[in-house]
């Protein structure tokens, strides 16, 4: 959903955010909603500004918001408070699953398929009877082993899946939801999070009673929610509650996904990642079977929905990267992909670093030895690199580890025993360089230099195709098959100016997309073809730069105040500039809108096609009354029906069930955090089966129930310091309003404890001690959990030793640990120790 | 983690060895162990390479800990087939440059 939909919901709840403080910009339109009469909650375990400004707030323990979460689903489900057209007709609620699934409530809080021996899960029970399902998700299919090999994906275009339309079936996906979360009741979800019983029910009550044919709510979330264990459940969990509310592709409903900072958003897109290809195309892997391209297509390309479209997408990329070279002969130089083997996200490379595999590493938009977790275990790691560049606009506590590190203050290294060569490299901020910023709604929005950055500071782009180019002059003579890609490469973008600035529209024409033999830019990816005679760097992307000159990011054209209000002369949001994803799902299995009220897109029967106030998601002259012809193995679109808006899914509905791509599970499931003073309440399973966990030494985890370790501790962001926190402790006039770090302890704990207000503490986990002053505040509470007394500390991560604004380090605190299906660390429920005083001398940061 | 003898070639064997003992469970320390190990391993034969002794196959060396690496964080089931090549080719290595 678009930022400014907000404004349209009757009910929104901020969870796993502090969207008053760190999203402000994206708050206003929650504000404008309750202006027009939307209730507001907030459930997070801190009372902060947001909670100051909703009509409602609920305190939870740090971890526990499956378990909250679950509790709406049952109160939802038991109630019968469901929108019971929507979810009957658009999601798989009627689906029924294999006759050997088993839940968590049968099996000691695992799922059927679990191994005991290999920790992991084996999907085989999850399906739709007699079906493969392709995960939507081409990184879970890549991580999964998801084949299509045998056929399997082809089982979707034989028939529909088996449903039960009466929601008897005992398999059926409503049963077993009921089954799973029976033991969700309020008196659980008070003993789990620590939320009273009544507070919990005004927050299921408010957002069902404002959900139905004339009402929506949508649901904001951050980082507090993604950096757990169970990081990806939580937001299942949440699609869940939208998905029976009937909140996603309709005005005002949804769940918005809250980027922690700029362009996030976009660097997912064309990404930074190492397991996707640009918009989200499955990146090849050496263990499956993807040694040449029609084997890659054949096992990864769903046999149903659009993403059948993918053969399309893959060879317009390999014809942008490749050019000239890249032909039908030789797989369009496919081999020239890497190839995954293993995880290489950033905390396996972290322990890779401390292993010696890891010889080199840029630093580019981020400051590590603050945002990073286990900060001491990272510097040791940098500290065995043989180079290490550092490209930033102001000195940050990574670039000069060497000098300044905690260890080195520690004494536990010296500057002359550290051989990384290291390369601090000045960058442009963003007024010094053209570019676009994608945002949380994928919008896209081009800005363009206003001044010229000072000195030596280039923009990352400069840099790296000036590197690129580099590269390819070093490798132009190799015979070497391995620097192939290299020389293939297109990396031919005009150059202007003195610094020979690479032109940056240049990337973007490229990343739109355009045709081979004339150069002419590619209007919509629905005209990409899979023989060459297209080039796009991120088929999403395309219709961005639809026609020569014309940039849409740079449009501000906003609509008047008796506009439609979707404002799509507002930039670009991908794809097709669609501002509402899946908004086919705004008007009834008939095509018409659910009410008036919350009207988006509708099939108009005199022209023949879907219109409204938003770029329809769906094909525009699909029939709602179309339905496949099973008997010719329909493939592709044709094997969804009209009234099947989930058209990324491969049977077109949404899943509240999910039988592929998941690691821990088709039904989020209330485990505690890694790290938790906390037994599990609900199951004898104690935390996340499929977590990832590596402890080693430096890297070793608070035992469960550990006395030094009593307390949850969370971490979180401030209005005034950003991030990684460079780009505003450097800067007096932010640095002055937040001047020195701080711990918030609650009135209770610190009486317990001594602690003063402003009075030195102690923070320690095994990975290392801090002291900070204390913020003795009632924003943090004791909870009753399970019958005792729990408290909670939480601290602001964003300081360090350099700029004006100075602190501890957090996250020196935190393990390097994974959620199963990302592999994201956990910043936001661990355990710690907590005492007042300070470190002895010569032990301190 | 060390690989502090003077023999990280065969003491990389020798902790692949334990991790391929633990199958079907993932054995972190081991594998932990066995990428160290073969790091040092490069280095050495980087080392010689660059003292102008002949050097082993490197590139077969770094498909060795990209195996290792693998099993180590696997994106899906442990390659435990693929790690069992990989000791192999290990030995060789370790039979040449001690050769």
């Amino acid at each position: 959903m678009a930022l400014w939909d907000l404004a349209n919901s009757d009910c929104i709840l901020v969870m796993g955010s502090n969207m008053a403080e760190n999203h402000p910009v994206g708050f206003r339109f929650v504000v404008e909603a309750q202006r027009r009469g939307a209730t507001v909650i907030h459930v997070d375990p801190r009372f902060t500004r947001t909670s100051a400004l909703a009509d409602l707030y609920a305190p939870i323990r740090a971890g526990s918001d499956i378990a909250f979460l679950g509790g709406i689903i049952r109160h939802i489900l038991e109630n019968d408070l469901w929108f019971r057209d929507f979810a009957l007709a658009y999601t798989n609620i009627a689906h029924i699953i294999a006759d050997g699934y088993a839940g968590p409530d049968e099996a000691d809080g695992l799922f059927s398929g679990f191994d005991r021996e290999s920790g992991s899960y084996s999907h085989d029970t999850w399906q739709y009877a007699g079906k493969t399902v392709p995960s939507p998700v081409s990184e879970h299919r890549v991580k999964m082993q998801e084949s299509s090999k045998d056929g399997d994906f082809e089982s979707m275009s034989e028939g529909p899946p088996p449903t039960d339309p009466t929601l008897q079936h005992p398999n059926c996906v409503y049963q077993i939801l009921r089954r799973h979360y029976a033991r969700y009741t309020p008196e659980m979800v008070e003993r789990v999070t620590g939320c009273p019983r009544e507070t919990f029910l005004k927050v299921a009550d408010a957002l069902a009673r404002n959900s139905g044919r004339e009402r929506t709510g949508a649901i904001c979330y951050a980082v507090g929610w993604t950096h757990h264990s169970v990081g990806v459940q939580i937001i299942r969990a949440a699609s869940i509650v939208q998905g029976l509310l009937g909140n996603v592709g309709r005005p005002g409903g949804g769940i918005m996904a809250l980027r922690g900072h700029v362009s996030i958003q976009g660097s997912t897109d064309i990404p930074t990642l190492y397991n996707m290809l640009p918009t989200y195309l499955p990146q090849p892997n050496v263990f499956h079977d993807h040694a040449t391209l029609a084997d890659y297509l054949n096992v990864e390309t769903p046999a149903t929905g659009w993403w059948a479209n993918m053969p399309k997408y893959v060879v317009s990329l390999l014809k942008a990267w490749y050019g000239e070279a890249a032909t039908a002969a030789n797989d369009w130089c496919y081999p020239f992909l890497p190839k995954l083997t293993g995880d290489l996200s950033q905390e396996p490379m972290t322990l890779a670093m401390a292993s010696g595999v890891m010889r080199g590493q840029f630093v580019l938009g981020q400051n590590p030895l603050v945002g990073a977790v286990n900060a001491d275990f990272v510097e040791r790691g940098l500290g065995k690199l043989e180079w290490l560049v550092v490209r930033d606009f102001a000195m940050t506590e990574t670039a000069n580890f060497w000098q300044k590190g905690r260890l080195i203050a520690r004494g536990e290294l010296r500057p002359e025993e550290i051989e990384t060569e290291v390369f601090f490299l000045p960058a442009a901020m963003p007024g010094e360089k053209d570019g676009s910023v994608t945002n949380t709604s994928r919008l896209v929005q081009w800005h363009d230099k206003v001044c010229e950055a000072p000195g030596d500071s280039r923009s990352d782009l400069w840099f790296i195709y000036h590197l690129g180019k580099r590269l390819k002059q070093l490798y132009a003579d190799s015979a070497e098959t391995r620097d192939g890609p290299i020389q293939a490469l297109t990396w031919d973008y005009p150059e202007h100016g003195a610094q020979r600035e690479p032109e940056a529209e240049a990337v973007l024409r490229e990343i739109n997309g355009y045709r081979v033999a004339t150069g002419e830019q590619v209007p919509s990816y629905k005209e990409l073809k899979d023989d060459g005679s297209t080039a796009c760097g991120g088929w999403m992307y395309c219709g961005i730069y639809p026609k020569a000159g014309h940039n849409v990011a740079r449009s501000r054209v906003p609509d008047g105040p008796d506009g439609p209000g979707s404002h799509l002369g507002w930039a670009f949001a991908w794809p097709s500039n669609r501002r509402t994803l899946y908004n086919r799902a705004s008007a009834d299995p008939e095509g018409r809108p659910w009410s008036q009220a919350k009207r988006m897109i509708w099939w108009d029967e005199a022209s023949e096609r879907w219109t409204g106030l938003d770029v329809p998601d769906f094909v525009e002259t699909k029939r709602p009354d179309y339905r496949p012809d099973w008997s010719q193995r329909p493939h592709g679109m044709d094997a969804l029906g009209g009234d099947d808006p989930f058209i990324m899914e491969a049977d077109g509905k949404s899943q509240l069930f999910v039988p592929s791509g998941l690691k821990d599970g088709p039904l989020p499931t209330h485990y505690e955090p890694i790290e938790s003073p906390v037994d599990n309440p609900l199951y004898r399973r104690q935390i996340n089966p499929t977590a990832q966990i590596w402890e080693q030494d430096g890297n070793r985890l608070n035992p469960h129930g550990d006395p030094r370790f009593p307390y949850v501790f969370t971490t979180y962001r401030l209005t005034e310091l950003h991030c990684g926190g460079v780009p505003t402790r450097v800067m007096p006039h932010t640095a002055e309003l937040q001047p020195e770090a701080f711990v918030e302890v609650s009135p209770e704990l610190a009486e317990e404890l001594g602690i003063r207000h402003l009075g030195w503490t102690v923070l320690s986990s095994l990975r290392g001690e801090i002291e900070v002053k204390a913020m003795v505040t009632e924003r943090l509470r004791p909870l009753r959990i399970d019958g005792r007394i729990v408290h909670q500390v939480g601290m602001p991560w964003v300081f360090g030793r350099e700029g004006y604004a100075r602190g501890a380090v957090a996250n020196v605190l935190l393990a390097i640990t994974g959620d199963a299906n990302t592999s994201i660390h956990t910043t936001k429920a661990v355990t710690c120790g907590l005492r007042p005083g300070r470190i002895a001398t010569g032990a301190r940061r | 983690m060390t690989a502090g003898g003077d023999h990280p070639g065969r003491e990389a064997l020798t902790a692949l060895d334990a991790a391929l003992a633990q199958r079907p469970h993932k054995d972190h320390s081991s594998l932990s162990q066995a990428t160290t190990c073969l790091c040092a391993f490069r280095d050495n034969l980087i080392a010689a390479g660059r003292d102008g002794r002949p050097s082993p196959d490197m590139m077969r060396l770094n498909a060795i800990i990209s195996v290792v690496l693998a099993g180590h964080f696997p994106l899906g089931a442990v390659p435990w087939d693929e790690l069992v090549l990989a000791r192999g080719w290990l030995a060789d290595l370790v039979a040449d440059a001690d050769g």
